[in-house]
Formats: structure tokens, sequence, C-alpha cells
């Protein structure tokens, strides 16, 4: 059983961490003195819990460069989990699974639309997700970064990306759309079939005069019942949890590159030592 | 009511018709256009002219070997273009030249330079020219109305995925040691069975090149922006018809356009197994105030029943008015010598920009659209 504290649940409100602990046996929110893990939002929280010997579920908003996520490396000693809930979606683990279990082949084109309404900093959060998430399904860091943006202050950004096997990826992530719902879809293109996770496709329609509203069936908490297993099962295990320091620092490494590909207009290579990037 | 000049109706020479034929087909959709004789060169090889003389016969119209006396000999005043890509734009000069207006199948060319031929051609001897496209399809003309009607405000980026799933001869890897490469014009001559064969002719296309033009109008229709640089990723990922001859069936475009406006195209040939119908095209638009999300498939009715044929298309498309929209506003540009739809200049720019993509998706680096 893991004794759970909300020190900071972050964007995650904490009635979704209560929901999906009250799914699992093996989680129980408690008070910060009585547990054995913790959900933090800031860098320093993560350096006091570790050192009081509590595993960290830690929001993705707060690793914001590639220094950041190194400050995380933990070989030793309790577990780091980035509390990224997009690995674990419903949708998203069926189509990862799919690409495991060899039923769309070989990978070769991964499209990604992440449209919110104004959430403040794109490059902070969401893009950096999508880059965990297109590098968790091709399992390796893209070997070719481009990107460009629109608006000063980041409004939209687009990442073109090239993986290992000619296999590429098309992510775009805005935060233009006026307030309420946000939008996504994922596709994942294989040499024998191909997966849709698309909002497009789960829309049910309310007619009150006029045109009718389109509804989206949400994935509940389910995501996060999802993401608190992984979490107790890498404790359990004593294993690394996914995903960890590790994946959080390639995907800020992507960022790095896109960004610098904005400023340069040009695309940038993956350099021969696999572990930085540099302009073609 | 009409001005008797607006109801004439325009005798059309189907100038080659070696694809699947629904260039010509669409355009007899329209009453006042009415297909009255193929013709092609006499020195076609005999599969063209077996193509030729079977779309004639199954019209009962003559088939003339010889463009020019076809023209000459049947009061025509509209050429439709559907013969291998790399003739396409000698035969709409030719055509220009003789006075006709033109329709012509996709590509316009696989030459930047054959483009610059028929712009030239189009503009100096004063006729209409409309590559055939996708502009008129329901989801499009919605897609349009939403935006000019100020839903999403001003659009600043538009995606476009464009996927046939369809197979292409033999899979990627297929190939033995000892087999031979397989041979482009052989295998799409051998595909026109199954209605595959888009990419005619005897230089190798990928699919940015067969295909490229629809997507890439659609930008060009709801954005109205010239693109200037392209950034593309392309792969021969799963037919080894295109691994052989170095051309791809999967590609990713980045488009920077004028204005500050961004586009993306997903595009690939991607197998049958890939999806229950012909595949997944759908528009995704941003705008200042809001975002579209279009599948080009709607409106469509699905149709599941006992023993149905594995490839039989469980979704189908209705109430498509493409090919009368097409022609009527092709009649309407031949009417009012206006420009229309897609005409030679826009056409020209979309080819440049296939090249680009083309260009870039095997150099590496961003390409400047010339």
């Amino acid at each position: 059983m893991v004794q759970l504290a909300l020190i900071d649940p972050g964007l995650t409100t904490a009635t979704d961490w209560q929901a999906a602990a009250q799914r699992r046996a093996d989680v129980r929110i408690v008070d910060a003195a009585t547990a054995d893990a913790v959900v933090v939002a800031k860098l320093s929280d993560v350096t006091r819990a570790l050192t009081d010997g509590q595993h960290v579920l830690l929001c993705p908003s707060a690793v914001t460069s590639v220094a950041d996520a190194e400050g995380l490396a933990n070989s030793d000693g309790p577990i780091v989990m980035l509390a990224s809930v997009d690995r674990f979606s419903p949708s998203i683990e069926q189509i990862h699974a799919c690409i495991v279990g060899g039923q769309l082949g070989n990978p070769g084109l991964l499209r990604i639309h992440r449209w919110l309404p104004d959430t403040g900093n794109i490059d902070s959060v969401r893009l950096v997700a999508e880059f965990d998430l297109a590098n968790w399904l091709f399992g390796s860091l893209p070997c070719d970064v481009y990107a460009v943006h629109r608006g000063g202050s980041g409004a939209y950004a687009h990442a073109h990306l090239g993986f290992p096997n000619g296999s590429m990826a098309l992510i775009d992530v805005a935060i233009t759309l006026p307030e309420g719902d946000d939008y996504f879809s994922l596709s994942v293109i294989g040499g024998d079939g191909s997966a849709y996770a698309d909002d497009h496709h789960n829309m049910h329609l309310v007619y009150g005069g006029g045109q009718p509203t389109a509804h989206r069936s949400g994935e509940g908490v389910t995501g996060l019942v999802n993401l608190l297993g992984e979490f107790v099962a890498a404790i359990d295990e004593s294993r690394p949890a996914l995903p960890g320091p590790t994946e959080a620092r390639a995907a800020q490494l992507v960022a790095d590159a896109a960004r610098q590909s904005i400023d340069a207009g040009r695309p940038l290579a993956l350099a021969e030592t696999g572990d930085a990037y540099e302009l073609a | 009511m009409n001005s008797p000049d607006h109801d004439s109706v325009f005798r059309c020479a189907v100038v080659s018709v070696v694809k699947h034929a629904y260039v010509p087909n669409g355009v007899e959709v329209h009453p006042r256009f009415e297909l009255v004789v193929v013709c092609d060169d006499a020195d076609q090889p005999d599969w063209v002219h077996e193509r030729n003389q079977l779309y004639a016969d199954e019209h009962e119209i003559p088939y003339v070997r010889g463009i020019e006396e076809a023209v000459a000999a049947h009061d025509v005043q509209v050429a439709v273009i559907s013969s291998e890509a790399e003739r396409h734009c000698e035969l709409a000069v030719r055509c220009a030249a003789a006075g006709l207006h033109v329709v012509q199948d996709k590509p316009m060319s696989n030459r930047i330079s054959e483009c610059d031929r028929v712009v030239e051609a189009v503009a100096a001897h004063d006729v209409r020219f409309m590559m055939w496209n996708r502009n008129f399809l329901p989801a499009l003309v919605e897609a349009k109305r939403v935006i000019e009607e100020g839903g999403i405000g001003k659009p600043y980026a538009f995606h476009v995925d464009f996927y046939f799933a369809k197979d292409s001869g033999p899979p990627r890897g297929s190939r033995g040691p000892d087999d031979p490469p397989i041979n482009w014009l052989e295998r799409q001559i051998e595909a026109h069975s199954d209605g595959s064969d888009g990419g005619v002719g005897v230089d190798p296309m990928g699919e940015l090149k067969i295909e490229g033009i629809y997507p890439l109008a659609y930008i060009q229709h709801l954005a109205g922006s010239r693109v200037e640089r392209v950034y593309a990723r392309t792969a021969s990922h799963f037919h080894q018809a295109n691994l052989d001859n170095d051309v791809e069936d999967l590609a990713t475009v980045t488009l920077e356009m004028e204005n500050g406006v961004i586009g993306t195209l997903c595009i690939g040939r991607i197998g049958a197994a890939s999806h229950p119908d012909i595949g997944e095209i759908k528009l995704h638009v941003l705008g200042e105030t809001g975002g579209l999300v279009i599948s080009e498939a709607r409106p469509e009715v699905s149709v599941y029943y006992r023993n149905q044929p594995p490839l039989e298309f469980r979704h189908r498309r209705m109430a498509i008015d493409l090919d009368y929209q097409l022609m009527e506003d092709f009649a309407r540009a031949i009417d009012t010598g206006g420009g229309g739809i897609l005409d030679a200049v826009t056409s020209r720019e979309i080819a440049a920009t296939v090249q680009a993509a083309v260009d870039s998706g095997k150099s590496g680096r961003v390409e400047t659209v010339a």
C-alpha cells in the first residue's frame, strides 16, 4: 500500500487524484506526515522528499530544461516519476500496445494535434509532453528536428521530427482556442495498419436550437488510475518508473532542439554522440 | 434565365485516356460538356491505343489516331487530357495552341519547366485551364463557408491528412535477392485493373506528385496564400515498387506561407489494411478565435451485411456534387474569361511546392519554392 500525500497536485485537481486513488486498493491519500510518497509541483519539493526517503510523483510543468531533468536523476533510493498522464490515457495506451504488439507493423508516421484554450506557455508544458509521447511511441530520440512557431508569445508551435528508418512525426500545439474544451488527436500510420485516437470520433450532439453543439465523452480519471498503477508497480519492483528523469531529459533535449530550430529557421540533426542536436 | 451564349454546349475531345477515367467521366456529367471524340498521337504504344479505343467504344464515339486531325474534324472546343503524367503538359500546350480550353488530370507535370510552358500557352492563346481537383467536395465547401463567415477568426494554420488506404503491388521487403527491381511503367499498367494506376507513366512518381495536388489545392483554396518555404520527410515505407524506384509512398510536409500562415501535410498510400474505407482524409484549421476539424469523406452512409466483400467500403460517400460543380465552374470561366477554381498559374505554384517537398525530402533542408 502506497501512502500518498498531495503536497501540490499541480494542474491535476486534488479531486481527480482522490478519485483515482479510490479506484486502487494499493494507494491511499494521506497527510504529509504519514506519507511514503508525495505529489509535488516544484523541484525544491523533490529534493526535500527524496531526503526524507519519500517516492515522488512530479508534475511535468516543474521540469523546464535539460538541467532540471538531470537534477532529478536518482539512481538509488526513492523513485521519481513524472506525473504525465498522457502515456496512460486509455486511448494512447491502446495505440502503444498495438505498436509494441506489432499489429501496426513498423510505425512510420505520427501526427498529434493538441489545441488548448490559452493556458500560458506552450514550451514549458505541452510541447515537451508531446515530444515525450513521440519518443516513447517510436522508442528513440528523433534524428532530425525542425520547428516553426507563430505569435510572439508562442501561441502556436509546430514540430516536424524525423526518426530512424525514415519514420516521421508532425506535432502541433496551439493555445489559441477560446475558453472551453480542448481538442486532441493522435494517429499512427504503420507498415501494416493505422490507429487513430481523435476527439472528433468521440463527440455527442446536443440539439438546443440552431446548430447542434458537440460534447465529448472524456476518458475520466482512468489515465490517472493507470499512472498510479505504474508508480506502485515500480515501487514494488524497485525499478525506475516510466516516465522518469531519463525520459524527461530526452523530451527536454528535443524541446531545446525545437527552440534552436525556430530561432535558426533550419533543422537540427542528432549528433553522433546521440546526446545533443546540432544545426544540419 | 441564362443568355444564349451561356447555354451553349462545349464539344470535348478526350486527349488520351490511359488512366482510370474519372476525369472525362466527370466532365460529361455536366450537360454543357459533350464528349465527341477520343484522340491521341499515332506513334503511341499499343497499350495506349488499346485503352483509348476501349474508352471510345464504351462511349460510342470515334477514336482518332492524330490529335490535330481529330480537333479539326470534330469541331472541338475543349480538350480533356488524361495521359501519362510526362505527356500532360506537352498535350496541353498543343491543345491550347489549337484554341482549345483544357481540363487536365493530375499531376500537372513531373517537371516545373513543363508547367511553365502551359502557363505561357494558356495566356498566349487566351484559353481557360483547369487542373482536376476536389475542392468542391461537400466537406470542403462547408470548411470554406465556415472560414469565410468568420467562424474561427482569421485562419493561420492548415493541416491536411491525405491517406489512401490502397495497396500498390508487392509490399516492401518482398523482392527476392535474385529478383529484378520492379519496372515502374509495367507496374502501373498492371495496376489499371484495380484503379491504383494514378502514377502511370515512364518516370516514377511518389505520392507527393501523384496525389499532392489534392490536399495542397485544399490549403491553397482555403488559405489563399502562396507557399514560400518547404520542409519535408519522405520514405518508401510500404511498397516494393516505390522502394525499387526511389519514390516515396509516405511523406510529411511543413509549409511556410505568406503572411506567417503555416500548413502541414501528411500523405501516403498506406495499404488496404490501414482503413476500412478509402482512408482517413481530414482537415484541421486553426484560426485566431477557434478551430475547425473536418472529415473530407462526409457526408457518408454506412452499409454492413453478411458476406460483404472484405475490400468493399463500409462507409460510402454520398451527395457528391463534385463533378458537376467543377464543370460548372469551368463553364463559368469560359463564359466570363475568369480564372476558375484551379487555373494554370495556381496549378503551377502547387507543382512547384510539390517539387520543393520532394527535393527537401532528399536534401534534408528547407527548400524555397521556385
